[in-house]
């Protein structure tokens, strides 16, 4: 069937991929979407506090495009390039027009505006909500104008098929992406796709930590299998823990900052092991130790700042009880302002049974973003303020026609991702981006199209997934995967998340290579030919590890304090040897990343010392203790 | 635009289900309309009349329904309507499948209730009228009901009473049967008022329960009423006599047109 | 299998089922609960784990799920009779009602294999019903129309359906056979209906839905809106649209086509 028109196919149906399926169908290039789970049903689903563009109201207040992006430039601790976060920022406004065309039902003001919030990292309020599910309002919206194209026949919808491998073509002498081999969830079934570029857009990588933030298809395992054939990982140390989410058995289930951004409080009880119930702690009596320690910001300060904070007061024995969680009170406001937040506080009271409307909350920081992914380049305009829309190379991974959208794209965030900037990006990747892969295909010559090449590539990958199945399932190995991942999740999280400490993290190398050893050793307990979800778990798994190697690999190798990669041993940000990006890329041999280093450009704004105002705590902890033992005695 | 088929578009080659289908919305409203209206309104004024029973003056008010001009053609009103509800009522509750004793909900209840009380109404408005009004005798259970004697004399209290006092199954086919039709009518009042986009929001919607359960109330009020004045009257020997004067009559060739109200005075047999 | 002993465990039942056209079968399973566990972290457990009470090892249960915190809408299934979600069922209320956990597919869907149904009817209602703004396209051309606060709020309501089918479940007029549209669909086109730029379809959403198996076969049983996770308004998104259907059907008799 030799079709004269370009097709790409989509991997991922989170906000990233649908707006990338939009953006693309409408320019008229066919689109094939990809996805684990029907669409409507990704990860994105969960985001919650809101997503952020200068407005009207914080511009007349001093605040600009300019200002967002250096706030993210700051908040990522200037790893992040500059270029792509000036055109995101700036188009940040035209995204939120868009999504309120599209009927997102933000919250209005009286004047039927749409309001706005407060949120991390930022003195101004540019944060655009609805309720405090906001990723749900946003991913339905973009669900919506997928669904209409499908209706229309521009989008046609994989759901519940999983990307397995890219498949690479190097007739023309430079390897090319023309399309992927996926396995068809219910009937087992492996098969090739032709597209002429390929747009991954899998999300984050929560789940090599066991339990995170994430969604339970959140495995890292589609970039895992882009980095294994070839696609490099950039900065993929860089794993963000949110300051505030509920533990829970089976997830840590987030409670969004906007909590905080409406105006709720982060404490800790002042004596220690005090176990009054929390109301019954008088004002004068708690610690709001992060209002104490970065007056301008207080509760807003960034998400590895938090999370430090939190860390080490639970640390100092500080913690509720004595032990690991603090407060997180919105009891003492109004109730237009629950109201607003009822979307999260419902999931308080669902999942604890207590009702956060009355009784403070009990959280604890938990792994919740990945900055780092696939590593991707761009054209940047000649006086770097932005890129050139349209570009064919805008965010394409190091493999041609091979692209990265949202978050498993290493861009935009650095060092630590600002709240509701992930939304923002998600959605800009798919608009501004994706108009530089209809770009790309069309300007393929006629003749090299997808559809125009042999089968021998495709066959040849689709060979290889059939074989990695049936060793999987005729493995009889004395390991189960879950227990695996059990493990690797407690190594990682141990070693790895808020503190980073160089023997412990090497500890965990090594324990990787023994659940390397473990997983050779596999055994599953279906072996069946029909909606094998243990087959499909067990593959993802052999590629966490192979993700979690390379997490670890850089978090030993960079060796100096930067936004969420914090050391102990190297406490401060060393601009002189590390101000670089992380550019690992996959030993097929050792099965271990080869690591090197890409100094980052900083064209617009030159890097500062990043301490949002903190108050010198020490001699403040010292007058605490003292006060402290004076009520104890 | 695109066009899409809808999937809930059921085609069907047979013409008689693809005219329903293609006018099924219009149906559905008939449906919900026809309950309400001709039979409901008739049977709010049924069940007032037959209070009457109950110290008022039956006998006038019947006879007031029986002098209605063109009463046949309420009559066939009433009927077509009667059949066409039913009909499609049927239909209708066997499209569903009622699950109660999963979901134990009251508006699951009612739900299942309607349709179970579909069923008693259609049954007992089919005896209650083949018995009264057509007279006949159904294994034995013989009730018929006059509004005047044969000769003029009002019976319509007193075959009433005969029917109701012949068994007390009676009674009870006629307790469960008119609470049937009182639930039936104003938990359709209710729904009808969601169905036709009347009441809208919740409080609306449960205000107008109010009212339809008062509603509800009354009749009932009004049903047990009926049957305990047609239960507290005295059938007398003269009643009696004369009822099976008139039901001689009637067996013998004497037709309906004969009983018009007369002087108490007329004589036997026709002039 | 390490099962520590000083855990509680909690019986569940399954109903399983290996594919769609094979018969299903019941099999229990002893899981330990720590505080806090929901029937997630069991079948998660059941899954590492796939031993039955009698000691058989087992294939694994399948289920949906993504979220884990109730807004992806995966996981519905029915947990001891009633439909809900089943990462937000936690063990120690379950434990109150029954001393089995019993777990169901739900029975309105095609069974995939074990407790995953086939939910592509609730997708393909929403084409149906045109579930989208129909904008121009995704050029920056201004702001959205603005909007009462009191019309977001509506609309932010109903905006949180996340198509799990509990609503459809518990309706004893949708049937795995029938062609029912559903109260979400309905409360959808509500939803739409309500927007400046969305109304522009209405007509079409109002059509489709006075089609057999539209908005009229709705027999007011209320049990979805008792359901509905997401506490969405359906019993009054279903008058809202009888309302607007009947209005319809008057303008179109009168000056319709
Ligand atoms: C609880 C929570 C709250 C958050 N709140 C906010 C917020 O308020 N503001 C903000 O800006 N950000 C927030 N974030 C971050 C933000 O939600 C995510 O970064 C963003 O949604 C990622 O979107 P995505 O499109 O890149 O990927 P996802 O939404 O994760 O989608 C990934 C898609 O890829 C598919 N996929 C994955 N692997 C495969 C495979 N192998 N084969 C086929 N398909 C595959 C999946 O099916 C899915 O469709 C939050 C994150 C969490 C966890
Ligand atoms: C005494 C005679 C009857 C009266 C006064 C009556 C009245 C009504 C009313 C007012 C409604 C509400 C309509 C709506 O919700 O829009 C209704 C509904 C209904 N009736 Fe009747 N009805 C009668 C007899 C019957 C009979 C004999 C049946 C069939 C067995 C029947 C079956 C139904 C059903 C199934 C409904 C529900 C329809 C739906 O919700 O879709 N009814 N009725
Ligand atoms: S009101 Fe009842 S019949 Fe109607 S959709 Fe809801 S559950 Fe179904
Ligand atoms: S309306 Fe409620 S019950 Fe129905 S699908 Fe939506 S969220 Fe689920
Ligand atoms: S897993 Fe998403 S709703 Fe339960």
């Amino acid at each position: 069937m030799a079709d004269n028109q370009p097709r790409v196919i989509v991997v991922g149906g989170g906000l990233a991929g649908l707006a990338a399926s939009v953006r693309i169908a409408e320019a008229g290039v066919p689109v094939d979407l990809f996805s684990m789970v029907p669409v409507k049903r990704s990860h994105s689903v969960c985001a919650q506090g809101g997503i952020n563009a200068c407005n009207e109201v914080a511009r007349q207040q001093g605040y600009s495009e300019w200002l967002h992006m250096d706030e993210t430039l700051y908040g990522g601790d200037f790893l992040n390039h500059q270029p792509p976060v000036y055109e995101m920022t700036h188009w940040a406004p035209k995204v939120i027009d868009l999504m309120d065309r599209m009927g997102v039902p933000f919250n209005r003001t009286s004047e039927g505006q749409r309001d706005l919030r407060l949120f991390g990292g930022s003195l101004f309020k540019r944060t655009h909500f609805a309720g405090a599910t906001t990723g749900q309002q946003l991913l339905y919206a973009l669900d919506e104008q997928t669904r209409r194209y499908e209706a229309d026949g521009k989008v046609t919808k994989h759901e519940f098929w999983e990307f397995l491998w890219p498949v690479l073509d190097d007739s023309n002498g430079k390897k090319r992406c023309v399309g992927i081999v996926a396995q068809d969830m219910r009937s087992m079934q492996i098969r090739a796709f032709r597209a002429d570029a390929v747009v991954m857009a899998t999300g984050g990588c929560g789940m090599v930590f066991g339990k995170s933030t994430m969604s339970v298809i959140c495995t890292g395992g589609a970039a895992s299998r882009c980095y294994q054939a070839g696609a490099w990982l950039g900065n993929p140390e860089f794993i963000q823990v949110h300051p505030t989410a509920i533990p829970g058995e089976d997830k840590c289930r987030l409670m969004s900052e906007s909590a905080r951004g409406e105006g709720g409080r982060v404490w800790v009880p002042r004596k220690k092991n005090d176990d009054r119930p929390p109301n019954d702690i008088p004002t004068a009596e708690r610690w709001y130790f992060l209002e104490e320690k970065y007056p301008k910001y207080g509760n807003l300060v960034p998400r590895d700042i938090a999370t430090r904070e939190i860390f080490f007061v639970c640390q100092q024995g500080h913690g509720i009880g004595g032990g690991r969680m603090v407060y997180l009170d919105v009891t003492h406001l109004p109730d237009a302002t629950k109201h607003k937040l009822d979307g999260i506080l419902e999931i308080y009271e669902k999942f604890t049974g207590d009702n956060p409307r009355n009784v403070p909350m009990k959280i604890f920081p938990a792994v919740h973003y990945s900055m780092g992914g696939l590593y991707t380049v761009y054209t940047a305009k000649e006086d770097s303020k932005g890129m050139v829309q349209g570009a064919p190379n805008n965010m394409m991974t190091n493999l041609e026609g091979l692209y990265a959208f949202g978050e498993v794209n290493y861009q935009y965030h650095g060092a630590t991702r600002l709240g509701a900037n992930a939304l923002l990006n998600c959605i800009f990747d798919g608009l501004f981006c994706g108009l530089s892969v209809v770009n790309y295909v069309r300007d393929q010559k006629p003749g090299a199209r997808a559809a125009e090449l042999p089968a021998q590539p495709f066959n040849t990958v689709v060979q290889q997934e059939q074989a990695k199945m049936k060793r999987l399932l005729e493995a009889d190995g004395q390991y189960n995967p879950y227990q695996i991942h059990a493990k690797l999740g407690d190594e990682l999280t141990d070693s790895c998340t808020v503190i980073r400490e160089e023997n412990r993290m090497k500890r965990a190398y090594e324990a990787l290579g023994e659940l390397n050893a473990q997983y050779k050793n596999l055994g599953l307990s279906d072996a069946g030919m029909w909606t094998n979800q243990t087959l499909s778990f067990a593959r993802a798994l052999g590629d966490m590890l192979i993700y979690a190697e390379a997490i670890l690999a850089g978090s030993i190798a960079r060796k100096e304090s930067r936004g969420s990669h914090y050391r102990p041993d190297y406490p401060e940000r060393d601009d002189k040897k590390f101000h670089k990006t992380t550019v690992a890329k996959f030993d097929a041999v050792t099965g271990r990343a080869t690591l090197e280093y890409e100094p980052v450009p900083t064209p617009l704004i030159a890097p500062r010392a990043r301490t949002y105002g903190k108050v010198e705590a020490e001699a403040d902890d010292n007058k605490k203790d003292k006060k402290e033992e004076a009520a104890t005695s | 635009m695109t066009e899409h088929t809808p999937s809930t578009a059921a085609s069907s080659g047979d013409p008689a289900t693809s005219f329903l289908q293609q006018h099924h919305f219009l149906f559905r409203r008939l449906h919900s309309l026809s309950g309400i209206l001709p039979v409901g309104v008739f049977v709010i004024m049924h069940l007032f009349t037959n209070f009457q029973m109950l110290g008022g003056d039956f006998q006038h008010e019947v006879d007031f329904i029986h002098s209605t001009p063109a009463l046949l053609v309420v009559e066939i009103t009433l009927w077509l309507s009667i059949a066409f509800h039913a009909g499609l009522g049927l239909v209708y509750t066997f499209s569903g499948r009622p699950n109660v004793r999963r979901y134990r909900y009251g508006g699951n209840w009612r739900y299942y209730l309607q349709r179970i009380t579909g069923f008693i109404a259609l049954g007992f408005i089919f005896v209650h009228v083949a018995t009264l009004r057509w007279r006949w005798d159904l294994f034995g259970w013989f009730t018929p009901f006059y509004v005047r004697g044969f000769d003029g004399q009002p019976l319509a209290h007193a075959t009433t009473a005969m029917a109701l006092q012949h068994a007390r199954w009676v009674v009870a086919i006629y307790l469960i049967g008119a609470m049937s039709v009182v639930y039936h009518w104003s938990n359709g009042l209710w729904t009808s008022a969601i169905t036709w986009g009347v009441t809208i929001s919740a409080p609306a919607q449960r205000r107008w329960g109010y009212v339809c359960a008062a509603l509800g109330i009354a009749l009932t009020v009004f049903s047990l009423g009926a049957v305990v004045g047609a239960l507290k009257y005295h059938v007398t020997d003269e009643d009696r006599r004369s009822i099976r004067m008139t039901v001689d009559f009637y067996e013998s060739g004497g037709t309906d047109a004969d009983t018009k109200p007369r002087p108490h005075t007329a004589t036997h047999g026709h002039e | 299998m390490a099962t520590n002993t000083d855990q509680k465990t909690i019986r569940f039942k399954v109903k399983r089922q290996d594919a769609p056209q094979t018969a299903p079968y019941w099999q229990d399973f002893d899981v330990p609960h720590p505080p806090g566990a929901n029937v997630i972290s069991c079948l998660l457990h059941i899954a590492a784990n796939p031993v039955t009470a009698d000691g058989r090892t087992v294939a694994p249960v399948a289920w949906d799920c993504n979220c884990l915190e109730e807004v992806c809408g995966a996981c519905t299934m029915v947990i001891n009779g009633r439909v809900r979600q089943s990462c937000s069922a936690l063990i120690s209320e379950l434990a109150e009602e029954a001393a089995a956990v019993t777990l169901e597919p739900m029975t309105k869907f095609p069974v995939v294999r074990d407790l995953m149904v086939d939910r592509s009817r609730m997708f393909k209602n929403l084409i149906d019903i045109k579930a989208w703004v129909p904008i121009d396209g995704t050029h920056a051309l201004g702001p959205g129309p603005t909007e009462s606060p009191a019309n977001q709020d509506t609309r932010y309501a109903l905006s949180r359906c996340m198509t799990c089918g509990c609503c459809l479940e518990a309706c004893p007029q949708f049937l795995l056979d029938n062609h029912f549209i559903g109260a979400a669909a309905i409360s959808q086109a509500r939803y739409f209906n309500a927007h400046e730029t969305g109304k522009t379809l209405q007509d079409d959403r109002l059509e489709a839905l006075e089609t057999p198996g539209g908005v009229s076969d709705c027999g007011n049983a209320q049990n979805c809106v008792q359901v509905c996770p997401k506490d969405i308004p359906l019993t009054e998104s279903i008058a809202a649209i009888g309302r607007q259907t009947t209005v319809h059907a008057i303008k179109s008799f009168f000056s319709g086509k």
